[in-house]
């Protein structure tokens, strides 16, 4: 029994968690549900030892688990899994899955069969087809995170803790990892699950503790509660689905249109986009969606294929050449690809239009910068003091808007984003929506890559889906619905013949 | 694809292996013929670097750079000479207790406080550099013959340095293969995940820095017994060159990857350009412009040949 008694956390004057007071079985799978800022991470973090708590205490089967002590915490079988990973990129997977347990010689050099044929032992048993040869810089995000899963219940946990461990998952990942806990769950493992996809609480978890602002304010067996309860209980508000905007008719210009691209994940793709369109992007993870995004960004080098912005032919593309026709890209991994996290809001915010920016002899005017970002930070919601605060103190979804109204200060005429809700609470996911409705309003052609089905459905004119680097199959009006797009993502359709190519990444 | 990456094993991790054959030859060609002594003298001249710059190696693994090893070379050196004729045991206790104390400083510095390699290492460079001139103002001291003949063989017997040279290869080959090596490698691919992991980051990083010390140390031991008498500046030209070395040797400065065979490749063709000048009859002045010139051939190749081959995949 996993007892957690008044625990207490604040991060300045902000009061992340709030008395709460809960425990969990052996057998049991606790979902921890709410949005981001509710406090869910700080309280798997807390039971990880990696956060001391101000107060309150920790106890696994009645003995007290000293806080803030990640040591303590691993001794007693607590294993925990976080959105960031902790795998070692330059090393190979054999080599992370035994980096401290790798079976040694009788001289201390590592015995390199023994240690293949651990690892391969270990990978096969858990049903993941990964060379153990193979970097792990080199997979894709969602086998990362599915090794890092391994790892973490290969130490055998008494509890397990995942955060937000399906963000980077596509479907039959999910389905993977969904029986993998299930046999944790089982044999008796103490299980707490975090997600913000409420379909997976209730795929992965028999409980479900709801938290908002710090407090918990249901715990409850997951059958008895619905979609609607839930979302009601974490925000407050109406569900997701009504809080899609309204789709409006998009103009007939064709805005971008790229003709039969290849690269070494690209199998000719073709796409175009009209003036106000919002197109989906859809798929298992890695099939060449955020490969399309950077190849039409001028960041993924084509081997052939042609790319025309408003009927102009862009040759030899590169990031600032596209910038420069009008597009803007909004990557996946915000922390290494679009924040600078030492600077602030404002910085973040204003450094991709520099040059547009007032200024007096190259000094530039702090006057126009600050009416640009306070309108930013007012037009999207954005949580925080002000445009000097360390953008780094910002919530992930915050941080997520930041880049968005980076982006839209160019004033782009086509917006790219890649999976830019990944990991981003039901709230702000709103705003998000309707951000994306209000840009698409304003004539500005998007290409909206989304794991997420449902806000697909929600939210975009058309879908195509991407299949093993090729577009699948598109879907218009009526014929978007999750049940079509989840089908298109794993059964192949056009081309038969060249099928068997595989995707490189 | 996985074509190209069996060819990317074989040239680019041997590459320092066939320069340094390359340069062999051309020596050969100069000279007209190959004798034991040569082999002697090539040996006997690259191992103090090859010594400090597998020490530079083990520090660059974590993702940091030893400046200090030079220095502590030379201060290991002076301590030998000084005292090896009137106590022959604290005449290498007394090195080796240097250069391990060296390297224990530096790594509390930098894994203890998190303070920057650069920044520690050029301090303490700097202080032993101090302490190398107070304890040997003058170059002097002296070395017991019978020593100098038991560790370079004599005059003419080549095995004394190739032998040197071997064990750099194997020692530090299996130091690579030995968990200890393994973390040395997570913890420069990535500290933190290291640390999630359950590696000691802090340990792996201080023992990294002590043994760097002691394998300068070991330079400093072998370079003064070769020349019969310390010098305080007898390191100063390793502080640069040990990263060279480790450079040429195919191990990126960020860490992570590199093998001892190609930093030890990386120090004999350091060394071998010296000859190669003498032979050609070219001014030693060029011999720095050589080595620069090395060093930019064979990192720009690495670079360039990456470059050629993601054109090259994007064609296939």
């Amino acid at each position: 029994m996993l007892s957690l008694i008044a625990i207490e956390k604040s991060f300045g004057a902000t009061r992340a968690v709030k008395a709460v007071t809960l425990d969990s079985a052996p057998g049991t799978v606790l979902g921890l549900a709410g949005e981001n800022g509710a406090g869910k991470s700080t309280l798997i973090t807390i039971v990880s030892g990696a956060v001391t708590p101000d107060a309150g205490t920790i106890s696994l089967d009645g003995k007290t688990i000293a806080p803030g002590d990640t040591n303590a915490a691993i001794g007693l079988g607590i294993s925990s899994v976080f959105q960031e990973l902790t795998l070692v990129r330059e090393l190979t997977v054999e080599r992370n899955l035994l980096l401290t347990s790798a079976p040694t010689t009788a001289w201390g050099s590592i015995h390199r069969r023994r240690a293949r044929q651990a690892a391969t032992e270990i990978l096969n048993r858990r049903r993941l087809a990964i060379d153990p040869r193979a970097r792990v810089g080199d997979l894709p995000l969602g086998q990362q995170q599915m090794l890092e899963i391994v790892r973490a219940v290969e130490r055998k946990p008494r509890v397990l803790l995942l955060d937000e461990a399906t963000s980077a998952l596509g479907a039959s990942e999910v389905e993977w990892l969904a029986d993998l806990v299930g046999g944790l769950r089982d044999a008796g493992t103490i299980v707490l699950f975090i997600s913000h996809r409420w379909d997976e609480v209730v795929r992965f978890c028999n409980r479900v503790a709801i938290l908002r602002n710090g407090e918990l304010v249901s715990l409850a067996d997951t059958a008895v509660v619905s979609e609607d309860e839930a979302v009601r209980l974490m925000t407050g508000h109406e569900a997701v689905e009504s809080s899609f905007p309204a789709k409006l008719h998009s103009n007939d210009a064709i805005a971008l249109s790229a003709d039969r691209l290849k690269s070494r994940v690209l199998r000719g793709v073709s796409v175009a986009i009209k003036k106000g369109e919002i197109l989906g992007l859809g798929g298992l993870v890695g099939q060449g969606q955020g490969s399309l995004l950077e190849a039409l960004f001028g960041a993924h080098s084509l081997a052939e294929g042609t790319i025309r912005v408003g009927g102009k032919h862009l040759d030899y593309l590169t990031p600032r050449r596209a910038i420069a026709a009008g597009l803007a890209y909004v990557p996946q991994e915000r922390k290494t690809e679009g924040l600078l996290l030492a600077k602030s809001v404002a910085v973040n915010m204003t450094y991709a239009i520099l040059t547009q920016l007032r200024s007096v002899l190259g000094i530039l005017d702090p006057r126009h910068e600050d009416e640009l970002v306070s309108a930013a930070i007012g037009r999207a919601q954005i949580r925080t003091r002000g445009g000097g605060e360390s953008i780094s103190n910002l919530s992930g979804g915050n941080q997520q808007k930041v880049l968005l109204e980076k982006w839209l200060l160019t004033r782009p005429s086509i917006l790219l984003l890649n999976d830019v809700t990944r990991g981003v609470d039901i709230g702000t996911k709103r705003h998000i929506y309707a951000l994306i409705a209000e840009i698409a309003r304003q004539g500005v052609a998007i290409l909206w890559y989304s794991t997420d089905a449902r806000e697909l459905v929600g939210v975009v004119h058309r879908v195509v889906v991407m299949l093993q680097g090729r577009i699948n199959v598109e879907l218009t009006g009526d014929d978007i619905t999750v049940d079509r797009i989840v089908r298109a993502s794993v059964v192949g359709t056009a081309n038969q013949g060249e099928a068997d190519v595989h995707v490189a990444h | 694809m996985s074509t190209l990456r069996i060819s990317r094993f074989q040239i680019g991790d041997n590459w320092p292996v066939l320069v340094f054959l390359g340069l062999l030859a051309i020596l050969i060609v100069l000279k007209g013929r190959f004798t034991p002594f040569d082999v002697r003298s090539l040996s006997v001249n690259a191992l103090p670097l090859a010594l400090i710059a597998l020490g530079q190696f083990l520090v660059v693994l974590t993702r940091g750079v030893d400046l200090s090893l030079g220095p502590v070379a030379s201060v290991a050196g002076a301590v030998m000479a000084l005292t090896i004729t009137s106590h022959p045991v604290l005449g290498i206790a007394g090195p080796v207790a240097v250069g391990l104390l060296a390297g224990l400083v530096n790594g509390l510095f930098v894994a203890r406080l998190g303070m920057p390699p650069i920044i520690v290492t050029l301090a303490t460079m700097s202080i032993w550099q101090g302490v190398a001139l107070l304890v040997l103002p003058d170059p002097g001291g002296s070395v017991p013959a019978d020593f100098q003949a038991f560790v370079t063989g004599g005059f003419s017997v080549p095995t004394a340095g190739v032998v040197g040279i071997l064990a750099c290869c194997v020692i530090g080959t299996w130091l690579l293969s030995s968990r200890f090596g393994l973390h040395l490698r997570a913890v420069g691919g990535d500290e933190q995940a290291a640390r999630m992991s359950g590696v000691r980051v802090p340990n792996v990083k201080i023992l990294a820095y002590v043994l760097a010390g002691l394998l300068a140390a070991l330079g400093g031991i072998y370079v003064t017994t070769t020349m019969a008498s310390g010098s305080p500046t007898t390191g100063d030209g390793y502080i640069l060159t040990s990263i060279a070395a480790v450079v040429i040797g195919g191990v990126p400065l960020s860490g992570g990857r590199g093998t001892a065979i190609g930093v030890v490749m990386g120090a004999l063709i350091l060394t071998i350009t010296g000859s190669l000048l003498y032979f050609a009859d070219v001014s030693s002045f060029y011999q720095s412009i050589i080595d620069g010139t090395i060093l930019l051939a064979i990192v720009g190749s690495g670079a360039t040949r990456d470059w050629l081959r993601g054109i090259v995949a994007v064609r296939a």
